[in-house]
């Protein structure tokens, strides 16, 4: 099996590769012609050394030999480019241009930036080298600095950076005490069920707007709900959901949904569950009984899971009887999901590109008829708020901080086992961040007293 | 014409037909009379979903049944995987009412839901160390991140809201709202801009 050696990370990379799967950075204009006997896939057992110009990168051999026996296991994920001439021809044209990539309409990493090349001034070019870099002298220093790191010098005939202290500095980061620091921190308000201190979550924009939205829907109408969370983040989606599915449940809307992680439907009944009793999922290691989940079923028109990632979203907006697969509800034979469009979309969901994908390639069709209102994680909010200003997201509640203002605007009197659990989990909030603050003051302390050695 | 040429000659000619299909449907250029076939396009593309996640599924088991043929380091894991996979499959083909057969539940809201609850929650030991490691006022604009950073922070912690002063808190907000949605439009933007190109060469096949 023949392999690459990037030269700008020394990442090796399967032949015919045009990027760097590790830095991103531009492989065919330093390419060299490779010989028919290492092309050949049926050689991959009996020459398994790298090609590697530098040939003193061990770990990266070793890598090859990992690749190289992976897909000996998986020969059917093959591309077959290792014996395509047309693609050397097409190399052997490139190389000539001055710069790397430079013939291409699209470069570089992500097809967004030329490929930066930080080997030093002086350099011989040979047929292995990398081509000269745009950067000399103090622009590479300048540019190595700020992409955080030393770069490695894998390329043949790249002189090795002298080791100035920095990389001793960062293996010296002393990490797995931070860590057993931060479990403890925070498992102290758990374990000695410390009170304080607790406050509140402040309401960011777009709750209202959401809260609004929901409040005008007509009773009885039908929703679509798009569930793209699992229980991999329902410790904080959950939070979000459940005001919402109340309100919903409280406007005695008929609910439809549909999602595209395999754990989404599963998610989705137990969150219905818990809005219609009251309780939370998962809470105090009480599982749901099957009677609950029962009535959850038959509280939702549809729960389905759609294969097909994002590319299946199209057709619900399109036709929502060929992508839930009829009308049938096999709980409840006699609630019948309406052909007609929904009242209202709720996206729930932990990514912002769940709803970016939602908004782009399945609400043009409902144009604008039907409202959306997103229900997100906190980590998507900054990434979804362009869409909540431009009006095409009717209301946005995100992280924990909205599920909570979304369930104050219920005005819904919490139950006092309820008010337990919220400031449990609003002291462990406190001091998670309290936690992370206090990390991050460490570090910059430690910068301070060890004269800025991770510059 | 060798095999490789011809499948993606074939491929190539089924992208574009299915992007002249959609592109006239959504444009409505002959009305809805290309509605059905670009239904029917997108109900091929669960369905291949559907195929694709079986093949993945088969995948693994072939991939990690071949460590455990071999003896290779982590075969106890493989084999695991393995056993797991088994019982959640018979039991899933087995139980009368399959997924939703008490068994499953069972199994998510014990094994499955807890797991990647706990895996998930790894993150925030990443993010303090990635903290630690970049919100640095040495780096080079380190201390307009650790700023910005120390300022949605506090902003957010719960025992600082009563406290908080309204200035630092319109201030946190100015910035998410101005110059991050500034430079957030500005990535939307331009990760459009790409996918358009991506997309493009998909269909020239330089992709």
């Amino acid at each position: 099996m023949a392999t690459l050696i990037c030269p700008h990370c020394g990442m090796a990379n399967r032949a015919g590769s045009n990027f760097c799967n590790n830095c991103g950075a531009h492989l065919r204009a330093e390419e060299p012609p490779l010989p028919p006997d290492v092309e050949s896939a049926g050689e991959a057992h009996a020459a398994p050394e790298a090609h590697h110009p530098g040939g003193h990168d061990a770990p990266a051999a070793d890598e090859a030999d990992a690749s190289a026996e992976w897909l000996a296991e998986q020969p059917w994920l093959r591309t077959g480019n290792e014996d395509d001439a047309q693609e050397h021809e097409e190399h052997d044209a490139k190389s000539s241009l001055p710069y790397p990539g430079s013939g291409r309409l699209v470069t570089g990493v992500q097809g967004l930036l030329p490929p930066l090349n930080l080997s030093s001034d002086g350099v011989t070019a040979s047929p292995l080298a990398p081509a000269p870099s745009p950067f000399t002298g103090n622009d590479a220093d300048a540019v190595q600095r700020l992409m955080g790191r030393t770069p490695t010098p894998a390329a043949a005939g790249m002189p090795a950076i002298p080791d100035t202290g920095a990389a001793s500095a960062r293996k010296a980061l002393r990490l797995p005490w931070l860590f057993w620091l931060l479990g403890l921190v925070l498992l102290l308000p758990l374990l000695f069920r410390i009170s304080g201190p607790v406050g509140a979550p402040r309401a960011w924009p777009g709750v209202t707007a959401a809260y609004l939205t929901v409040e005008d829907v007509a009773r009885n109408s039908t929703v679509l709900a798009y569930w793209a969370y699992d229980p991999a983040v329902a410790g904080e989606l959950d939070q979000v959901a459940l005001p919402i599915m109340r309100h919903l449940i409280n406007r005695e809307a008929q609910i439809a949904v549909v999602s595209t992680v395999p754990g989404g439907p599963a998610t989705a009944r137990r969150v219905t569950a818990a809005a219609f009793y009251g309780n939370e999922p998962r809470s105090e290691g009480v599982n749901f009984s099957a009677e609950r989940l029962q009535i959850a079923d038959r509280m939702l028109l549809q729960n389905v899971y759609l294969p097909g990632g994002a590319a299946a979203l199209p057709l619900v907006g399109q036709d929502i009887m060929a992508a839930v697969g009829g009308a049938d509800n096999l709980s409840a034979p006699e609630r019948v999901l309406p052909a007609e469009k929904p009242a209202l979309v709720v996206l729930f969901a932990a990514q912002a590109e769940d709803v970016q994908s939602w908004l782009e390639l399945v609400q043009p069709q409902f144009h604008a008829d039907v409202a959306v209102i997103a229900a997100t994680g906190a980590g998507a909010d900054p990434m979804l708020r362009p869409y909540l200003d431009s009006g095409q997201l009717n209301g946005l509640v995100s992280g924990f901080d909205g599920g909570y203002a979304y369930a104050d605007l219920l005005n819904r009197s919490r139950l006092p086992d309820e008010v337990q659990r919220l400031r449990t989990r609003l002291v462990t909030q406190n001091w998670g961040q309290i936690a992370l603050l206090g990390v991050i003051l460490l570090s910059n302390l430690a910068v301070l007293l060890g004269g800025r050695r991770e510059s | 014409m060798n095999r490789l040429a011809f499948a993606r000659g074939l491929s190539l000619i089924v992208i574009l037909a299915c992007f002249v299909l959609i592109t006239l449907d959504r444009a409505a250029v002959f009305g809805t009379s290309l509605r059905p076939t670009t239904t029917l396009l997108y109900s091929w593309t669960i369905l291949l979903g559907a195929f694709v996640l079986t093949l993945g599924a088969v995948n693994v088991v072939w991939v990690h049944l071949r460590h455990v043929q071999a003896g290779r380091t982590g075969w106890l894991d493989s084999l695991a995987l393995l056993v797991i996979f088994c019982i959640t499959l018979v039991t899933g083909l087995v139980a009368p009412n399959g997924m939703m057969s008490p068994p499953m539940e069972w199994l998510f809201d014990n094994v499955i839901a807890p797991g990647q609850a706990a895996l998930f929650a790894v993150t925030f030991f990443f993010l303090a160390a990635a903290a630690y490691r970049y919100l640095r006022f040495d780096r080079p604009g380190g201390g307009w991140l650790l700023i910005g950073a120390l300022l949605m922070l506090i902003s957010q912690l719960p025992a600082a809201a009563p406290v908080l002063p309204a200035e630092v808190v319109a201030t946190t907000v100015w910035l998410l709202e101005t110059p991050a949605m500034a430079a957030l439009r500005g990535v939307l933007l331009g990760a459009a801009l790409a996918a358009i190109f991506v997309g493009l060469r998909t269909i020239v096949g330089r992709g």
